[in-house]
Parts: C-alpha cells; structure tokens; sequence
C-alpha cells in the first residue's frame, strides 16, 4: 500500500474529532519564536475551531463558508473565504476528507510519521503529519521557505460529534471587522 | 525564560536607570504586537533578537506561519516576507519599509524604544521610578512618535517594558512584552 494510500486510510478513521495540543515555532537556528498552546475542534471535510490560551487567547472558527479569526489583542474579527484559508493554511488539510488533495504532494512513510513535501513550490515547503493505525494524530508540523518550522503535538485527541452550531460564529461586541474576502 | 521578579529593582534616577538599561547589550524579547491602521490593520507574534549590533525581528501568524523577517546591522536593513524582499542602508529603513511593504513603522529605531531607551532628541515624561512613561520624536520629517510606556516589568534587577504604545497620527502599533531574555543570548 502506497504512503499516500496509507495515509488517506488512517486520516479517514475519524471524520469529527477534538485535541489539546502545544504549538512551538523555531526560526531556522532552532531558537523558540513563539511557544503556544490550546485546543482544536475538527468535522470534516470543512468546519474547525481552533481556541488558543497560550501566549494569549485567539479564536479561529470555519464554518464552512468563511473562516473567522477573533484576537482580543486587536480587538478585531478577520473573515476570509475557507477556500482562500484552506490554501494557506497547512493545519486545514486535517480537515478535508478529499482523497485528490493528496495528489498535489509526495508522500513518503517511515512508521506512523508521513513526510508530505508539496510539488508546487511555495511558501511551504515540507509538512509532516504522525499518526496512528487508529487515526489519532499525535503531531503536525510544517517547514516554511525561510527555515522556520511550526509544530503542533496533539493530546487528549478524541472522537467528537459536534452540532453545526458548534462553529457558528458570534461577532463579539465591540470588535471592529475586516473583511478581507 | 526570565520571571517578572520585581523584589530586585530599587527606584534610581533617571541617568542612573538610563546606564544600567544601556549596558544591556544581548537581549532577546519575544511577546505579541499589533498594527492598526486605516489601510490595514493585523496582529502578530514578533521575536526580536539583539547581539551585538545586528538585530532580527520575526513576525509570524496565529498558525505559525512566517509573516515577516527584517534583519538591521549597523548600516544596512533586510527585509524578507512572501510577497517582497529588499535590502538597503539603513537611513532609507522606515522609508523603505513604507514603499515596499505599506508598513508604517519606525524599525530603526525599535532597539531603543523596546528597552524604554530615547534614540536621540526625543522629549521625554517619566513614570515614578524614573522610567520613560512617554517618549516623543520629532525628527521624523514632522511625523512625531509618541511612544507610551504603560506598563514595565523588571528581569534580574533590570527594568524592562511590558506594554509599549507607538502612536503616530495614521498608525496605532502595540507591543506586549511576554518575555525577555537578557543572559544568555
């Protein structure tokens, strides 16, 4: 079974999960930018919420249509198309069950950790996802042109079903809205 | 990283503070800023990192993603993102900046104004401990910074900002300070 296929297989385990996870960011000499952590709600192929608590709280939610990034730091609420976010944002490709989208990658296996390196050339240039014969994902990480790498380890990754309305999006009040559709 | 002990810091006066920042040579600060403008505003988590007499500032997104990099030596000022790279002396920063980037940010001067230091004819209003509260520059071709210290925290007796106000008339830039590293860098 090729890594691609097996892959695809252990990804469709779960269709609608949650996770904790803990975020570091290392610029290419390998120091720590930015140290975070919280938690992520996923239904596929396209609804995600992700709640930071570390450095500080953000909320990033799709519902679907739209993608919607709250920070308070700002005071502000960001919306984009999910197509636009779901380009640029390697953690969206956890969401999506369309076995097609693996096409546009090389995939090479070494265990339960898969090494997914993009034929187009872009601001990505290597990803890397582990995970389980059971679906749970344990990390995802991401290489970006300038040697910085993000990565994302995973606990308490559980099976959910949520409701649509779990990724309904409230404007909370006194925020100021960017559209950037 | 370093505590926010403050049981080290005893008030001084203000040439006395201005020497103990000064000799801060190394020093790395890592925390969330945010740029608001009429064209465009955002957030992002910034690493600034200072050895010796070259500095690189980081920017990246909530997802981790790099948003930009600018590298200042003594003399000359590099810039890489997704979208522009450029590189030239460092008297053309800011200005370069702006063209290439729309950024309005005073970037050469951001080694003094992270550390509560004036660069050079800034009129200055001090907190009670003699710590900068507000900063104002004038030289910048009559678009004046105040810049606003509300808050500081103090890392092994050494007074350092946590929120800092850069305001010019077009653009409101905070930064919040969640850590600095004066030691080992």
């Amino acid at each position: 079974i090729s890594a691609k296929n097996e892959l695809e297989k252990r990804l469709s385990k779960y269709s609608s999960f949650s996770a904790s996870f803990l975020q570091q960011v290392q610029d290419m000499n390998g120091s720590t930018i930015v140290k975070g952590s919280g938690t992520i709600q996923i239904k596929k192929p396209s609804l995600f919420k992700l709640n930071t608590y570390k450095p500080d709280p953000n909320t990033l939610i799709s519902d679907g249509r739209n993608v919607w990034y709250y920070d308070p730091f700002v005071q502000q609420v960001t919306v984009q198309t999910f197509k636009r976010v779901q380009s640029s944002t390697p953690l969206a490709l956890l969401t999506q069950n369309n076995p097609k989208t693996w096409d546009e990658y090389i995939i090479k296996s070494n265990g339960n950790s898969f090494n997914i390196i993009p034929k187009r050339k872009g601001q990505i240039t290597e990803m890397s996802i582990t995970i389980n014969k059971l679906g749970a994902i344990q990390k995802f990480s991401f290489k970006s042109k300038n040697g910085q790498t993000t990565e994302y380890s995973f606990y308490k990754f559980k099976e959910a079903n949520f409701s649509y309305n779990n990724f309904k999006f409230k404007l909370p009040k006194n925020t100021n809205l960017v559209d950037r559709r | 990283c370093a505590s926010r002990n403050n049981t080290q810091f005893k008030s001084q006066t203000w040439s006395e503070n201005k020497k103990n920042i000064s000799s801060i040579k190394n020093y790395s600060a890592k925390g969330k800023f945010a740029y608001v403008s009429s064209q465009n505003s955002f957030s992002a988590y910034f690493s600034i990192l200072q050895t010796n007499s070259n500095m690189t500032i980081e920017a990246t997104n909530l997802i981790g993603i790099n948003l930009f990099t600018i590298k200042i030596t003594k003399n000359e000022i590099s810039f890489y993102s997704d979208k522009a790279n450029f590189n030239g002396p460092i008297n053309e920063a800011n200005s370069r900046l702006k063209t290439e980037t729309g950024l309005t940010f005073p970037v050469s001067k951001i080694k003094y104004w992270v550390l509560g230091l004036p660069n050079q004819n800034n009129d200055l209003v001090f907190n009670k401990d003699n710590l900068v509260y507000l900063l104002t520059s004038k030289n910048d071709n009559k678009d004046s910074w105040k810049v606003r210290y509300d808050k500081y925290q103090f890392i092994n007796g050494y007074p350092l900002p946590e929120t800092i106000n850069i305001n010019n008339k077009n653009v409101k830039i905070k930064l919040v300070i969640n850590s600095w590293d004066i030691e080992n860098v």
